[in-house]
């Protein structure tokens, strides 16, 4: 026979105080797990977003990054002619870029703050074909930008005819992009020759080429790697963006495997609070046992109203990570918008029932093994 | 004091409670100097730029290691009358396996950077590293990480690059030993930046004529291909790490948060040992102690088990780091301050568990305390 619910609830209103301390340990361990989660997840996938599958990136030969890259003038020429590229009516789908990184400054405003800067012709909106103009001009000439979400965030807000300054000059917002939420978003687009000039730059940093289909890809890189006049390294868009998300990848996984530690920290808490909830009641458990109920049904209820601690700590820990959710966190080339998914929430929840189990499993097994005679002789 | 014999009984009398509240302590104090070191490795960075040297590269740039400014202008520079020396610094990222282990590449012209970062060679030697093009000196710290050894050849596969080890060596500026020092001759002819550096670091005769040297380098450049901006080594230290202030606010929230939950934690175990002890309070404040005794005896157990847990966690990560680590740009290293700190915040967690059952426990009068039969 089982005992009622009801006993357990009533137990753990009778220690209010000691209750609801563990409960908030227990929440405030589940909300840094979901939002440390959660913030790596984002970073991840920010990253894994960007770029499309018949695209390729081509930079100097072994440059770490496109900012670290610049083509020499002769291959700028060679570059968008080769084959298994994929050609607009006459125009092949090759994109000359620079990539430069500068301090920019929103007048009114203090501080500098780290940007990135692309600069493109107007044929990388056909190469870059996930980037979606929301509002505004393409027309770029004339120091105009082009913002992403992150970029605008990371500016503070700034919106269409505002102006920022970098490199000396003054760039006027004229229009907002989305990128599915990549890290392309992070990107203030402006006009290549404008770039060129005000960062007094003499060569392109990239080109990002579009395959004639996915299957030429492999091709292109081929063939591009093995051509003596460029000197070039290319690499599968996707695959670069993975990769340039790695550079950052030991942020999160600090905190990572700090919420795992803390983690293991709350067990501890839980074991402590079921221990003494055992002790506190072996009188109350040997008369239990007298009226009849099995060392069994005491063990399955010690552990219920341990999974009823961890529960209440999972869903008050949820609920706090959740607010996490939108929050971005901003560290050089890197923006990520936080995203709490329904499946790492559930994940933080059922983690939380299973610290209190984890805790409550060694006292409860000590109060199902109790003698009858000795729990009650126990003043 | 004379308290102390009965504070021990009481923490070993339930052992398990006591075992399992200094578990959690260590485990909270452990992540937070975990955190603090990282933390310290920030301030290491720019703590050890110097004031008195400046630091010349190309305007307008964020990203550090993106700039360009040409090695003509160190001949400019160095004819400057306050200048006692320059040396330009070109700098590299490359990643060794993959691009989580990025490695910092610093082609350096040896002899002058020596001078001006206080380069000593541990291990191998300075000949072996001047006499081939791809000899390197590596970092002390990163050198340990991946175990690399004096002779050996490291590549770096994706970046197509070989580099022989000449030795180990550590620097007064703790910003190198992170990373690689090649000779710059060869590196710029890898990277195809013949010619430039991303940076030159310049010694002045006197440092009082900082500001006066820095704009009257950037006025002569101003109008050369290349601009640039010139301040002191440890402002442009610390624009560089700027961008980092949100993953380290980030990381000063985790360090609260450990310390939160612990203190739940504590409060929890301190509470029961208090309510089971109620009649037990109630006698000795019978035999004539006061609430200040009592007061003194539960946050005086709370502290005692606070530190041994405290010790075991810094115990934790000073084995953790036995040897420092290198983590991106920044080097682990255990410092004594940071232990400090780990200590003060197990007092912490003790006092803050102890502080509202404590109370409680001298609130109660004696004769309630003495009915209770529980």
């Amino acid at each position: 026979m089982a005992l009622p619910l009801s006993y357990n609830i009533r137990s753990l209103l009778q220690r209010k105080s000691r209750t609801v301390l563990t409960i908030l340990g227990i929440a405030s361990v589940i909300s840094i797990y979901v939002a440390m989660v959660s913030f790596s997840q984002s970073m991840t996938s920010t990253f894994a977003r960007a770029g499309a599958p018949d695209n390729v990136v081509v930079i100097q030969k072994s440059a770490f990054s496109l900012s670290l890259s610049s083509l020499q003038k002769s291959s700028t020429n060679v570059i968008p002619f080769f084959d298994h590229i994929r050609h607009k009516g006459e125009t092949p789908l090759a994109s000359p870029e620079l990539a430069v990184e500068p301090w920019v400054t929103v007048p009114g405003r203090a501080g500098e703050i780290f940007m990135v800067a692309r600069g493109i012709q107007p044929v990388f909106f056909d190469v870059l074909d996930q980037i979606r103009v929301t509002h505004g001009s393409r027309d770029l000439r004339g120091n105009k930008l082009l913002l992403g979400p992150a970029a605008r965030h990371k500016l503070g807000g700034v919106g269409i005819g505002d102006t920022v300054v970098f490199f000396g000059e003054s760039w006027t917002v004229a229009g907002l992009f989305e990128a599915e939420g990549s890290s392309l978003e992070l990107a203030m687009l402006a006009d290549l020759s404008d770039l060129m000039r005000a960062a007094q730059r003499e060569e392109l940093s990239a080109f990002t080429l579009k395959a004639a289909s996915v299957g030429e890809v492999a091709p292109l890189v081929k063939l591009l790697e093995d051509d003596r006049r460029v000197l070039v390294t290319a690499v599968p868009e996707k695959e670069y963006y993975v990769a340039s998300g790695r550079t950052f990848s030991m942020l999160p996984a600090i905190g990572l495997l700090m919420s795992y530690i803390i983690l293991l920290g709350a067990i501890f808490g839980g074991m402590n609070t079921m221990y003494t909830a055992v002790a506190g009641r072996t009188r109350e458990i040997g008369t239990i046992r007298a009226l009849g109920f099995s060392g069994a049904s005491i063990l399955v209820s010690f552990l219920v109203e341990a999974a009823l601690i961890g529960a209440a700590g999972g869903l008050l820990g949820t609920a706090l990570g959740w607010l996490a959710g939108g929050a971005r966190v901003n560290v050089m080339t890197a923006s990520v918008q936080c995203t709490v998914t329904p499946k790492v929430a559930a994940t933080g929840f059922v983690l939380a029932i299973a610290i209190g189990l984890l805790g409550g499993l060694a006292p409860a097994l000590r109060a199902s093994r109790l003698q009858i005679v000795d729990a009650i002789k126990q003043v | 004091m004379k308290f102390l014999p009965l504070i021990l009984k009481n923490i070993l009398r339930n052992r398990r409670r006591t075992v399992l509240m200094a578990a959690g302590i260590a485990v909270a104090v452990f992540v937070i100097s975990a955190l603090l070191t990282v933390e310290a490795g920030f301030g290491t960075l720019i703590g050890s730029a110097e004031d008195t040297l400046l630091h010349v590269r190309e305007k307008g740039l964020a990203c550090p290691v993106t700039s360009r400014v040409f090695d003509s202008y160190l001949h400019r520079i160095q004819s400057n009358p306050s200048v006692r020396s320059a040396t330009g610094v070109l700098r590299g990222l490359y990643s060794y396996r993959s691009k989580d282990n990025m490695v910092v590449v610093s082609g350096v012209d040896y002899n002058s950077f020596r001078d001006l970062k206080g380069i000593r060679v541990v291990d191998g030697s300075e000949q072996t590293f001047l006499g081939r093009p791809d000899a390197v000196l590596v970092g002390q710290p990163l050198a340990t990480q991946h175990g690399w050894r004096e002779g050996q050849t490291v590549a770096f596969e994706q970046s197509g690059v070989t580099f022989t080890v000449a030795g180990t060596f550590v620097s007064s500026d703790k910003a190198y030993e992170n990373g690689i020092l090649a000779q710059k001759e060869y590196l710029a002819k890898l990277q195809r930046d013949e010619g430039k550096s991303t940076y030159i670091v310049v010694a002045l005769k006197d440092p009082a004529a900082a500001s006066a040297v820095s704009l009257a380098i950037d006025s002569e450049f101003k109008n050369a291909p290349k601009p640039t901006k010139t301040e002191s080594e440890r402002d442009a230290r610390e624009r560089e790490l700027s961008d980092f202030a949100q993953i380290r606010r980030m990381l000063g929230l985790l360090v609260l948060a450990a310390i939160v939950v612990s203190i739940f934690g504590a409060a929890n175990s301190v509470s029961m040992s208090v309510r089971e002890r109620t009649r037990e309070v109630g006698i000795l404040r019978s035999l004539g102690l006061q609430k200040s005794h009592i007061l003194g005896i539960v946050i005086g157990e709370s502290l005692v088990v606070a530190l041994v847990g405290g010790v075991i966690g810094i115990g934790l990560s000073a084995l953790l780091l036995s040897t420092d680590k290198v983590l991106a740009l920044i080097v682990l290293s255990l410092r004594p301050s940071t232990l400090l700190s780990a200590v003060a915040t197990s007092v912490v967690i003790g006092l803050g568990g102890a502080f509202l059952p404590a109370i409680r426990a001298t609130k109660l009068s004696i004769v309630d305390a003495l009915r209770l039969a529980d």
